[in-house]
């Protein structure tokens, strides 16, 4: 159970932050003006992390939501030092 | 398979609950609290209760506190015009040590005493979001950490919630206490759910790019920037600049912003880096008639007046975020809307408590004894009755103590901070200590203390309620003083009922009326 | 401000009606106010009834005060007055009576009219 927890708080954390840059990164570069990006990720990933946390805790089997969160970070984490931080 | 799904959303919602419920009434109470933060100030900054003045004071009248920020070489100076929640003028500037906060007479320009208080928006309402703690942004996680935990216990709690349409209205106040607890939480819960999401997750989103600041710098190059950027604050980054520069006429600057924004009035003038060459001024449009938080803010240079900047008309994204931090932060004025946001505030805290009690009322007959048990009724009655007397010793040692009191090199504002902590911790130890009684005791300390605070308002003040009711400027303390009694009432009256029932026997618990004080 | 608080009470009395009628076409309500219980059709009509009546209240807040506002009154009115319902229903199910046994008349306009104080004048 305190895996759970970690891996819903922690894990959901990181990955939701992911993605959440993921998706900025995305809608910037399709040219949204930056503030209308970020305020629209800010808006999107608390509920985005309240699923993940619901999903780690309902899942029957704890690998599935471990490959995905770990898929998101490393994704996420990987683009961000490939592209860099916008300035 | 479902049943397998609903036992662990069950699990999660009983521990969420009771692990972080305890900081969740907190921000809850706090935050109910802050709907009337002004009010609250009136009452505890006597020198404030002022009749509204007839006409404004001019805004160079304020020249000397600017002049006197630009010696200090603060990095702010700001000014709060008067509106219809707060009489008068507040002059504000920081510098690199601390800010220095003055309350100033609107008829005559005059600096009123200082009351030594931080009041609700000093301490109640920074409190509903930092829990008071400063260390790096501690408070601030651990609140965002509690308010995720109020998203997955409201969704968990629909998803267990058995009947949710049959029961939809089902309350049975005779029926036995763990019965009453859960249609009470029910209750509060389903009814107030819309209420619950909505401003948890709005509360979220208004500290969002402190949450989660890696979605903002993968696109900019620091939180800063994005905070400027959508607040059309760019104007700010400007490099220090060298001293020695004048600030233009603050009124001749007013009058074109008025003029650019159709004739609204400014809310706040803020003079950034005052004195230096690069200073600026900027107006803040007030906020009152709408719900979209639109501060419309046009910018000047300091020295030379020229017009720099105007924020920009709001996307449909921002305006959709500035509905949703309008409609948590309640900056507009609409009396009867204040209102049903407090008692809705109180209806998420009797949710709390309700959830707390039920969690001890299940357990008490086959584990009342574990330290488990022990652990979480005092943590309870800390948390819910316990937070409730420290806000009253709050008021009631901002009554007490004279101006300029000090003890131990504690100023007056922070021994009233003392104050709320030591009557807190002392709820939790008797909760801890004496678990029988603790809810007889702390409700019929709850009204005692209620009704002090109204009797030192008296004394200290004069006025009375039938006094403040007769005066419209005073209302604001009529209303406190009137909600304070009636706490009051309805804690002695849990108190009374709790121990008749003791007295009959049954170990019952019913202090839900006491959240009320 | 008067004024808007005398909109707040109607609008609250609206939407109390709304959920009382919503809440007596449950069987446990019905009991608890004695009277039998309704047809299937007549639940459906009530039903109905009630939802027309909180949409058009939501109308009547938005038309009276604005957007922004009139949805937010309208919304914690609704959460504060079901509440409401099922406190009366709890404490002083008899109040609801009268309109419980309105509810089982065939011809509740009717009905409506003749409770009303001096309904001898022939309602037009």
């Amino acid at each position: 159970m305190i895996g759970r927890i970690l891996l819903a708080t922690g894990g959901g954390y990181f990955a939701s932050s992911s993605a959440m840059a993921i998706f900025c990164l995305l809608l910037v570069t399709l040219g949204m003006p930056r503030a209308d990006a970020v305020t629209l990720g800010i808006i999107l990933v608390f509920a985005f992390y309240l699923c993940l946390i619901l999903w780690v805790f309902a899942a029957r089997a704890l690998w599935r939501p471990v490959a995905v969160l770990s898929l998101l970070i490393a994704s996420g984490y990987g683009l961000t030092a490939f592209v860099g931080h916008g300035g | 398979m479902k049943q397998d799904f609903r036992r662990s959303m069950g699990w999660l919602h009983t521990w969420a609950g009771v692990v972080l419920g305890s900081i969740l009434f907190a921000i809850f109470w706090m935050g109910t609290l802050s709907v009337f933060d002004s009010e609250i100030d009136l009452w505890m900054k006597p020198a404030t209760r002022l009749a509204p003045a007839v006409s404004t004071l001019p805004l160079e009248s304020f020249r000397s506190s600017l002049e006197e920020a630009i010696s200090a070489k603060a990095a702010f100076w700001n000014v709060t015009l008067p509106s219809d929640r707060d009489a008068v003028f507040h002059t504000h500037y920081g510098t690199r040590k601390k800010t220095i906060i003055r309350d100033i007479d609107p008829v005559t320009g005059r600096e009123l005493p200082d009351a030594g208080t931080l009041g609700a928006t000093g301490f109640i309402f920074p409190f509903h979001y930092t829990l008071n703690t400063e260390l790096m942004n501690l408070g601030e996680c651990v609140v965002g950490l509690a308010s995720m935990a109020m998203l997955v216990l409201c969704v968990t709690g629909v998803i267990i919630h058995r009947k949710i349409f049959v029961d939809f209205f089902t309350f049975r106040p005779r029926a036995n206490p763990r019965r009453l607890l859960l249609d009470l939480h029910n209750i509060s819960g389903v009814f107030g759910l819309p209420f619950h999401i909505v401003l948890t997750f709005s509360g979220l989103v208004i500290l969002g790019a402190t949450y989660f600041p890696a979605g903002v710098s993968a696109v900019y190059p620091n939180t800063r920037a994005y905070f400027f950027d959508s607040n059309g604050l760019s104007f700010l980054s400007v490099k220090h600049g060298n001293p020695g520069a004048p600030v233009v006429s603050l009124d001749e600057t007013a009058m074109r912003a008025r003029s650019l924004w159709g004739g609204d009035e400014p809310h706040l003038v803020l003079v950034a880096n005052p004195g230096m060459t690069t200073s600026r001024i900027a107006f803040f449009r007030g906020n009152e008639r709408q719900v979209v938080v639109d501060r419309d803010v046009v910018a000047f240079d300091g020295p030379t007046g020229e017009l720099l900047s105007r924020s920009p008309r709001l996307t449909p994204i921002m305006r959709a975020q500035r509905f949703l931090s309008g409609v948590h932060l309640i900056e507009f004025h609409h009396w009867v809307l204040r209102w049903l946001y407090f008692v809705l505030g109180l209806g998420s805290c009797v949710l709390i408590a309700t959830g707390f009690l039920f969690w001890l009322e299940s357990r008490r007959k086959k584990q009342g004894e574990n330290f488990g048990f022990r652990l979480v009724e005092g943590l309870t009655a800390g948390s819910v009755t316990g937070i409730i007397l420290a806000t009253l010793a709050f008021f009631i040692a901002n009554r007490l103590l004279p101006p300029g009191a000090q003890v131990f090199g504690l100023e007056r504002a922070a021994l009233e901070v003392w104050a709320f902590y030591l009557v807190w911790i002392a709820a939790f130890l008797h909760g801890w200590m004496w678990p029988r009684r603790v809810w007889i005791g702390q409700s019929a300390a709850i009204s005692a203390l209620a009704l002090t605070a109204v009797v030192l308002n008296w004394i200290t003040t004069g006025d009375h309620p039938l006094h403040t009711l007769f005066h419209r400027y005073l209302w604001p303390v009529a209303g406190m003083d009137g909600v304070l009694l009636a706490g009051g009432a309805l804690a002695l009256l849990t108190a009374v009922k709790l121990s008749r029932r003791m007295q009959n026997g049954a170990v019952g618990s019913r202090p839900v009326a006491s959240e009320t004080a | 401000m008067m004024s808007a608080f005398l909109f707040c009470t109607f609008l609250g009395l609206l939407l109390f009606l709304a959920f009382a009628l919503l809440a007596l076409t449950q069987f446990p309500h019905r009991r608890v106010t004695g009277t039998a219980e309704l047809l299937p059709r007549r639940v459906t009509q009530v039903r109905l009834l009630a939802g027309l009546l909180l949409v058009v209240t939501l109308g009547l807040a938005i038309w009276n005060e604005g957007g922004g506002f009139g949805f937010l009154l309208w919304a914690s009115l609704l959460s504060l007055t079901a509440c409401a319902v099922a406190f009366v229903l709890g404490w002083w199910a008899g109040l609801l009576v009268p309109l419980a046994r309105v509810m089982l008349n065939p011809h509740p306009l009717l009905a409506v009219v003749s409770l009303l104080p001096g309904s001898g004048r022939q309602p037009d």
